[in-house]
């Protein structure tokens, strides 16, 4: 495995995945096709690696997994390894020679973006896709910050859900090294996600765009109700807008971000523009394209300060997951309509 | 507590007149503002609280309603209060839920069959009734009659509810099937365009009412009907040939009144005369449509309505998985039997049933008349059926006190408005009084007695707020429509202004270009009627009865729910 510790967003490409994780390779590809990403770089999964062994931690974590091996499922014990886990990698120091690198990135990652202490965020990315499993730090501003941030993401791997996953694979002691993606944090005015498919019907002649005041994470952790947008992808049409009371944003504040009303007379009021959504779908069928037509689930965000169409960034994209076919309303095969028909009343009115 | 010390009746007495037990016994009750406001004379009230409490318990308990055991009534001066009666025992909700679901499965399969059946059984009885020879009947016959007819209308109640409870579940569970892909619900205008563009058996009276206007002008009778009052028109048209012609030909007047003149001009209420006995009401809407003039709206309108009905079932399909499809649309077109159901079965149901009741009642007052047991044959809306009954045969008792004090009590308390839409210890918490009508999950309360919160929009800067109940805008001049008596002062591009609506007033629909209520939902009469007349209709403003003033300028919007005055004359 190449020992390279930072990549630089650009240089990557989607074969990339075994160095930097899926999301941080979706996003190099994005970025070399010409879509507006914002910049960044990402500590790539060696740099876990090497993180594990030279602070010796690794040894300290397998001690607390391998006790879980006894209890598989003891969802108690799993917090309290978990518990134990954080508190480990939190009190080791990032080895000298990534901290300098990281630093070092991070000053010219401000510098190219005209400040000394650029605002980013900070994500997790996996060999494969969980979405929600890692975490996500937004608006983090200053080296110290971004190493304990970089730190929390690597911990993340070892949260009790994740623990919980790993023991159901039966891997409760393989350790699954995770990349960190570093971007130049958009300060969005509106931001949400976006699906190249109708995500419920499967109708791949539409994209679904829901959109909400501030940053993306009141839509992804459907705080509020967002704005929901659907657009004829062939002709760029708006077929319909149904604009929602959106009570709450998510803003940056000096380090990190809170939750705030939106102001009243902005609640009822559409959060993208026409011509941000056209511009959105435009973008999403470009991506989309890439992927060979398989359907895509994109984050985005519309920049505060930055001109249209300056201002439309693309966060990160991964292949849009299906509702399962036996959860909401889906009929199982074999079953008759009438009696499909009564289950569901009985499930929606009568439980 | 006495919860209603003001309201306690004195001159009226049967076995569901509300009580200061029930209001301390039951948590709410609700007032079926959509039926019985302006308050009914006795004997309606008597027969529409017993009537429904039969139907709603008897068909909550035939077919297995999960939660509820059906709806309680009650009389409150000449008004109905409901309240639903919960089931409280999961273990019972189980077993009933097995029950429901045996039983909406073979609704939804069998619906047009059953419903065939429905009407067969009713017909029989219907024509049975109507070929009593009321006149010369002997006192035991009519007893036996007045009896027969008042008891068939029970089960008339009981068929009514138990097609209703059926049907409004599949209409509320399709509505909260497209809340999620689509986002709409029964106050978006696509949920409006799915449910129009059907045929019902009152479109055919419209229509033939229509159509013998238009004989009436092929015939030269235009100046018959303009230019005498409409009491005259009748006896007019008697001395000319073709004014004889008008009323006997096959397709003729005569022939309309047979088929559909067995309704009451207010559903279920007896004091005013059936249109077989006085045509003036179909007479009235005759004269209004020569003020009119042009074409029948609701053919001119059909082809737009269904072409954009067909449009918005494919719309909504698509927005569902391939594999879905087959039952969704099985959904879709019971769900949209509700509304065309809704507006039919008051002539199979209600109409006919209520118009055989007042002849069976009016013989007997006829007969109790005749002694002067009463002044005046129609004061028989004073008696309640046991009081007739005990009198019927003997014609011994004399009722002028009773019913001279009764008339005096009505007559005082038919003024007394509005009356409150919820009364009981959740009276002063509506939020709380709407969980626990929610709770019983009666669809029925909920599209049409009841109604559901209006969602204001400050934004719109109108004068009212209500729910969407049939798409597009309008302006025009408001009437004030109370009763069936106002509407003969509707003029064509009027905004019909009223607390409700009934089906025997569907006729003046061609000449109204928006409806705005006070009260209402998307299964209320205006609602379906509207839209199949593609006029706009804001149902549940609570107030505009109150707030509107007859002739003002108003301006209707049924997308938005909103309405906005424009001229204050």
């Amino acid at each position: 495995m190449d020992s390279k510790v930072i990549f630089w967003l650009h240089e990557l490409g989607r074969e990339d995945v075994n160095l930097v994780g899926q999301k941080c390779a979706f996003l190099g590809q994005m970025m070399q096709i010409g879509l507006p990403v914002p910049s960044g770089f990402v500590l790539s999964l060696s740099a876990f690696d090497n993180f594990m062994e030279a602070t010796g931690v690794r040894e300290e974590i397998s001690g607390y997994l391998s006790k879980l091996g006894e209890t598989p499922g003891d969802l108690r014990q799993a917090e309290a390894a978990s518990r134990h886990i954080y508190d480990a990698i939190k009190k080791r120091e990032i080895p000298q020679e990534i901290r300098h690198k990281v630093e070092a990135s991070y000053q010219k990652l401000s510098r190219l973006c005209g400040t000394d202490q650029m605002p980013v965020s900070v994500r997790s990315s996996g060999r494969e896709s969980h979405p929600g499993l890692f975490d996500t730090y937004l608006n983090v501003k200053g080296s110290p910050a971004l190493l304990h941030h970089i730190k929390c993401c690597w911990a993340s791997v070892f949260s009790p859900r994740a623990i919980a996953t790993q023991a159901q694979k039966g891997l409760v002691t393989q350790i699954e090294p995770i990349a960190v993606g570093v971007q130049k944090m958009i300060c969005a005015r509106s931001a949400g996600v976006l699906f190249t498919a109708d995500p419920i019907s499967g109708n791949p002649s539409l994209a679904v765009i829901e959109a909400s005041w501030g940053l993306g994470e009141s839509v992804a952790q459907a705080k509020v109700t967002p704005d929901k947008f659907i657009v004829n992808k062939e002709t760029l049409g708006i077929k319909e807008r149904r604009i929602s009371k959106k009570i709450y944003q998510v803003i940056a504040t000096e380090q990190g971000t809170r939750i705030e009303a939106v102001p009243w007379e902005k609640q009822g009021v559409a959060c993208l523009t026409d011509e941000e959504i056209t511009q959105l779908v435009k973008l999403a069928k470009q991506v989309e394209l890439h992927y060979r037509g398989v359907p895509q689930d994109i984050e985005w965000a519309v920049d505060a300060e930055l001109p249209f169409p300056e201002s439309v960034f693309l966060i990160q994209t991964r292949p849009v997951v299906t509702p399962s076919p036996r959860g909401r309303f889906n009929k199982p095969p074999g079953k008759g309509n009438t009696e499909h028909i009564v289950d569901l009343l009985i499930e929606r009115f009568y439980r | 507590m006495n919860w209603a010390a003001d309201w306690k009746p004195r001159q009226v007495n049967h076995s569901l007149v509300m009580s200061d037990q029930d209001l301390e016994a039951y948590p709410c009750w609700y007032l079926d503002e959509a039926h019985s406001i302006p308050p009914w004379t006795p004997l309606s009230a008597w027969s529409w609280v017993h009537g429904n409490r039969y139907g709603d318990l008897w068909a909550a308990e035939s077919i297995g309603l999960p939660r509820c055991r059906g709806t309680d009534w009650r009389e409150l001066d000449g008004c109905a209060y409901m309240s639903p009666v919960l089931v409280t025992d999961e273990e019972d909700v189980r077993q009933r839920e097995a029950r429901f679901k045996k039983h909406l499965e073979l609704f939804i399969q069998d619906y047009d069959r059953i419903w065939q059946d429905v009407i067969q059984e009713l017909t029989t009885h219907y024509d049975e009734f109507r070929a009593f020879d009321i006149d010369k009947a002997p006192a035991y016959k009519l007893y036996d009659h007045f009896e027969q007819v008042f008891n068939f209308n029970f089960r008339v109640w009981a068929l009514h509810s138990w097609m209703m409870y059926s049907l409004y579940e599949l209409y509320a569970l399709f509505e909260e099937l497209c809340r999620e892909p689509l986002g709409i619900d029964d106050t978006s205008v696509q949920w409006h365009r799915l449910m129009r563009g059907f045929e019902n058996k009152l479109f055919e009276a419209d229509r033939w009412l229509w159509q013998l206007y238009r004989r009436a002008m092929e015939l030269g009778l235009d100046s018959v009907f303009k230019n005498n009052p409409t009491e005259h028109v009748l006896p007019t048209l008697e001395e000319t040939e073709a004014g004889k012609k008008w009323l006997s030909e096959p397709r003729g007047f005569r022939e309309f009144l047979q088929e559909h003149g067995w309704r009451l001009p207010r559903m279920a209420e007896f004091n005013c005369k059936a249109w077989i006995e006085e045509p003036a009401p179909a007479i009235s809407f005759i004269k209004q449509y020569l003020a009119k003039g042009g074409t029948f709206e609701l053919d001119a309108k059909k082809k737009q309505l269904i072409n954009e009905r067909e449009e918005a079932e494919r719309e909504v399909l698509s927005r569902f998985p391939q594999s879905e499809q087959g039952w969704v649309t099985m959904l879709m077109k019971a769900a949209q039997r509700a509304g065309s159901f809704s507006e039919e079965h008051t002539f199979y149901f209600e109409q006919t049933s209520y118009s055989l009741m007042r002849r069976a009642a009016l013989a007997c007052g006829k007969q109790m008349a005749g002694r002067s047991l009463i002044e005046d044959a129609e004061d028989f809306v004073y008696l309640l059926p046991d009081e007739i009954k005990k009198n019927i045969i003997s014609l011994r008792l004399d009722y002028r006190g009773l019913v001279s004090d009764r008339k005096r009590y009505y007559n005082e308390y038919y003024q007394r408005l509005p009356r409150p839409a919820l009364i009981g210890k959740l009276s002063n918490d509506p939020e709380a009084a709407m969980s626990y009508m929610v709770a019983s999950g009666d669809k029925v309360m909920a599209k049409i007695t009841v109604g559901r919160a209006v969602r204001t929009k400050p934004e719109l800067r109108a004068d009212l707020y209500g729910n969407p109940a049939s798409p597009g805008v309008a302006t025009g001049l408001a009437r004030l429509i109370l009763s069936e008596m106002d509407i003969v002062n509707i003029k064509p591009g009027d905004v019909l202004v009223g607390i409700t609506t009934y089906s025997s007033w569907t006729p003046v629909f061609p000449l109204l270009k928006g409806i705005v209520l006070d009260r209402g939902a998307s299964l209320s009469h205006a609602a379906i009627v509207g839209r199949e007349y593609n006029i706009p209709v804001v149902v549940q403003t609570g107030e505009a009865t109150s707030q509107l003033k007859d002739g003002q300028g108003i301006k209707v919007d049924g997308t938005k729910g909103a309405v906005w005055i424009l001229s204050n004359d």
